[in-house]
């Protein structure tokens, strides 16, 4: 299991939001865009920026780019303090659809092809 | 199963087509989220951790191998190839975009399929018995019920913004495998002495915060009183029940606060009161969803008189002898045909579960490629039809007997022949802190971690049940298992409630507090103890809810948190 | 202010302060007393129900009792900060009209309004049996 214990304080902050479109979590970085990559979010240092940051995302869900933009504590080498983003920003902590790859290049084809072959002969 | 009549398909048409235009709207931002979100919520598209999520409904839990195609083609064409089943039965994409949920809305409607009402304060997904229509101990089949609920429910003008949710479960058999005291309306199906199928209302069932049982409200409701009746039970909590605090809307807490018998009584006057001319027809309409029932002919040859049947134990072992299987392959198809084949009332036939629950791998989720191979299983020899349990699992419910080894070969080769159904790593885990926006701890990695440390030592603990919720909502029915599991945020930190004894049948019964939670970490090995100790301590034939009740909460504590803490706590 | 008023058969005309005095009010946003006052009604006169808002459901079930109770009225009125999907609902539970201020038509436009009751939306498994006042054809035919 990962490590939760998380012991640093929330030194700096991030804006954090769902894209409209793709519903993907995004940040905000320095420029006021959004992007998926987390090392390219603005990194807030105080309160002032982050007021200002949040206008930012107020403005750009007025505009329909995102939805629900809030702000995410984070440590000194930028991570998230807690869980809950940390898996956000990681996305799912497990694999999933594991055997997704091993089962289309090798078993169902025959399986289908009798069914194939089946529903030709009904045709 | 089911088939659609042109009124049917035209209301999931026009639905799509709704859809379509309001996806629009939001785009152009004509719409802002805040008047989207309600509209997108009727149709089953959440916004989780990740990315939207869409939650489709499989009313009673019944697939055609058809819609299950369907299903692949969605996981693969708009999503990351895979789907989620849910306790309710229905499915869950994680990964869809929002431009392309009308698409996906119009591909289930070419399937007679559709994600209306698997969100909001209104009357949810009906389940029911898995093994609805082909168990051998089934009174009453209750699919036709469950459609003709699905009906009256869907779209119902009044109850659209209920207080809460609203769920219903239904069976036709004294063993409950629907979980019916566990709803907001359970309905239990009998015959009575003239023979006419006759209702148990069961009120006030439910889990979350505040869990209850429910309990018996009115019994043996004539079926042409029952569309009357369940409508006065609504309008009654639709107009009483709380709007000021979500965790007490649900109707277990306005039955607890009002009281039984004055409920009754409200509900009686309320009955009173319906307009009996809108249900006029509603045995007609009964009687017009039967006729769209397309049962499989399962009279061929091969069927033995029930007198001269044998038991069914009797039966698997000579079914274990066939012909067709290798001496090294004795063992794992023996292990299959006793944890996954169930009896049917046909008695050439059978009832295959097919085990999600791959020790290690995500309880409920499904690859495309095992969607498209259940599929052509259950065309090749299921007569095209497949259901999903609310333990996460399917079922195929008519295999004919002599298909078995044949089906048992394919589920090998999907990784689906998992010898696993009703032993503790059968387990109900719901999506938890991994996509949840909801969830206060992750479920999956705790249940992979379980499933993977019990699997040595939980041959023979048939019936003891792992449920795994990642919050106080409860939605992987962690009150009601043998060892329930409680994910919580303790400081930042993931932290997990032990329950034990809980059960969701007949005997329903909500498990009991051990004490402090425990590290994520503790998790599984805690488990095996439990279970090592059960296996240790019970009496022949004893199930562990027997063990536990009979030597109480005192040694389960014991191997929970070790001698010395209990005796520093006591 | 002036006032709309939205008829099921999807027609629209101005209404008066008069035409409102001629209506007798219940406020739906108060169930209890809304259905106690709802015995005292004269059923040979309109009435207009005042609905919660969008997400109070217990209009619905005020109305549908106000429905049943004046069987024999052709106009059940219903008004109060309306959104075009609750009239789609308040048609389905027995409403004849809404009455709806300048402000909310604009800002909706004619449109969204008349969408709400067009027989596409209208769509539903619940059959109405009052269809001598004011029918929906889109309504499942039952038997």
């Amino acid at each position: 299991m990962a490590n939760h214990d998380v012991k640093s304080v929330d030194v700096s902050a991030l804006v954090i939001a769902n894209d409209l479109l793709s519903g993907r979590s995004v940040y905000l970085t320095e420029t006021g865009d959004w992007t998926e990559r987390v090392e390219n979010a603005w990194q807030l240092p105080d309160d002032q920026s982050a007021e200002r940051a949040m206008k930012y995302a107020k403005t750009a869900e007025d505009e329909n780019q995102i939805i629900g933009a809030y702000l995410v504590a984070t440590d000194t080498t930028g991570r998230a303090v807690h869980i809950r983003e940390q898996l956000r920003v990681n996305g799912p902590s497990v694999q999933f659809a594991p055997h997704h790859e091993l089962i289309n290049s090798t078993t169902t084809q025959p399986l289908s092809d009798a069914h194939k072959s089946l529903v030709d002969e009904l045709v | 199963m089911y088939q659609y009549d042109e009124f049917d398909q035209a209301l999931v048409d026009q639905r799509c087509l709704e859809f379509r235009d309001q996806v629009q709207r939001r785009l152009t931002g004509e719409l802002s989220e805040d008047e989207f979100k309600p509209l997108r919520l009727m149709n089953g598209l959440y916004l989780q951790l990740h990315a939207y999520m869409l939650r489709v409904a499989i009313p009673y839990g019944v697939l055609s191998a058809e819609q299950m195609n369907k299903l692949a083609f969605i996981a693969d064409k708009y999503d990351k190839g895979y789907g989620h089943f849910t306790t309710r039965q229905n499915i869950q994409f994680n990964w869809p975009q929002l431009a392309e949920t009308p698409d996906i809305l119009e591909a289930l409607a070419s399937v007679q399929m559709h994600a209306i009402q698997t969100s909001g304060n209104c009357i949810r997904n009906i389940t029911t018995d898995p093994f609805a229509g082909v168990a051998a101990d089934e009174e009453v089949d209750p699919r036709p019920i469950a459609e003709w609920l699905r009906q009256w429910s869907t779209l119902h003008p009044e109850f659209r913004y209920l207080p809460r949710k609203f769920k219903f479960a239904i069976t036709g058999s004294a063993n409950d495998r629907a979980a019916i005291k566990l709803h907001d309306i359970g309905l239990r199906l009998k015959r009575n002495d003239a023979g006419e199928t006759v209702v148990d209302v069961w009120v006030g069932g439910g889990q979350g915060r505040t869990p209850k049982i429910a309990q018996l409200f009115k019994p043996a409701v004539a079926l042409s009183e029952l569309l009357p009746y369940l409508e006065a039970i609504l309008r009654v909590y639709n107009l009483y029940g709380r709007r000021d605090n979500k965790y007490k809307a649900r109707i277990k807490i306005l039955l607890a606060e009002t009281g039984l018998e004055k409920l009754q009584a409200q509900v009686e006057e309320a009955y009173a009161a319906i307009n009996r001319q809108e249900f006029a027809d509603s045995l007609a309409d009964l009687e017009r969803i039967n006729g769209r029932f397309i049962q499989p002919d399962l009279t061929e040859s091969g069927a033995i008189a029930d007198a001269e049947r044998p038991v069914w134990a009797m039966r698997l072992n000579a079914l274990a002898n066939h012909s067709d299987i290798a001496p090294q392959e004795r063992k794992h198809y023996t292990e299959w045909l006793t944890q996954c084949v169930r009896e049917h009332s046909h008695s050439a036939h059978a009832s295959v579960v097919i085990s999600l629950k791959k020790h290690g791998d995500i309880p409920g989720d499904m690859t495309s490629a095992q969607m498209r191979g259940v599929a052509d299983i259950a065309q090749s020899y299921g007569y095209n039809e497949i259901r999903v349990t609310h333990r996460q699992n399917l079922v195929l419910p008519q295999v004919a007997i002599h298909d078995l080894v044949s089906v048992w070969r394919a589920l090998q080769q999907l990784k689906l022949a998992v010898s696993n159904v009703d032993l503790p790593s059968d387990i109900i885990a719901c999506p938890g802190l991994d996509y949840c926006a909801l969830a206060t701890a992750r479920s999956i990695p705790i249940a992979q971690d379980i499933a993977q440390t019990i699997e040595k030592v939980e041959s023979g603990a048939q019936g003891m049940t792992v449920n795994i919720s990642g919050c106080i909502n409860a939605c992987a029915h962690h009150h009601v298992a043998s060892i329930g599991i409680l994910g919580l945020d303790r400081g930042g930190v993931e932290n997990y409630q032990i329950t034990l004894g809980g059960q969701s049948d007949q005997a329903a019964r909500l498990g009991d507090r051990m004490g402090p939670g425990i590290a994520a970490d503790e998790v599984a090995p805690t488990v095996e103890r439990i279970v090592h100790f059960y296996k240790q301590e019970r009496l022949t034939g004893e199930r562990f809810n027997e063990t536990y009740q009979r030597l109480g909460k005192a040694p389960f504590k014991s191997v929970i948190y070790g001698e010395e803490h209990v005796a520093k706590t006591a | 202010m002036s006032l709309k008023l939205l008829s099921i058969d999807g027609s629209v005309r101005e209404l008066s302060l008069e035409d409102m005095a001629h209506s007798q009010r219940l406020d739906a946003t108060d169930p209890e007393t809304a259905l106690v006052a709802m015995r005292k009604l004269n059923l040979h006169q309109p009435v207009t129900v005042t609905l919660g808002n969008s997400a109070d459901g217990r209009s619905f079930s005020v109305l549908s009792q106000v429905r049943q109770h004046c069987a024999q009225q052709k106009d059940v009125w219903v008004t109060g900060n309306l959104l075009p999907d609750q009239i789609t609902l308040a048609f389905q539970c027995g409403a004849t009209a809404a009455v709806i201020d300048a402000e909310n038509w604009e800002r909706r436009g004619e449109f969204g309004w008349r969408n709400a009751l067009s027989p596409a939306t209208q769509l539903g498994y619940r059959a109405q049996v009052w269809s001598e006042v004011g029918s929906i054809p889109a309504l499942r035919k039952t038997g």
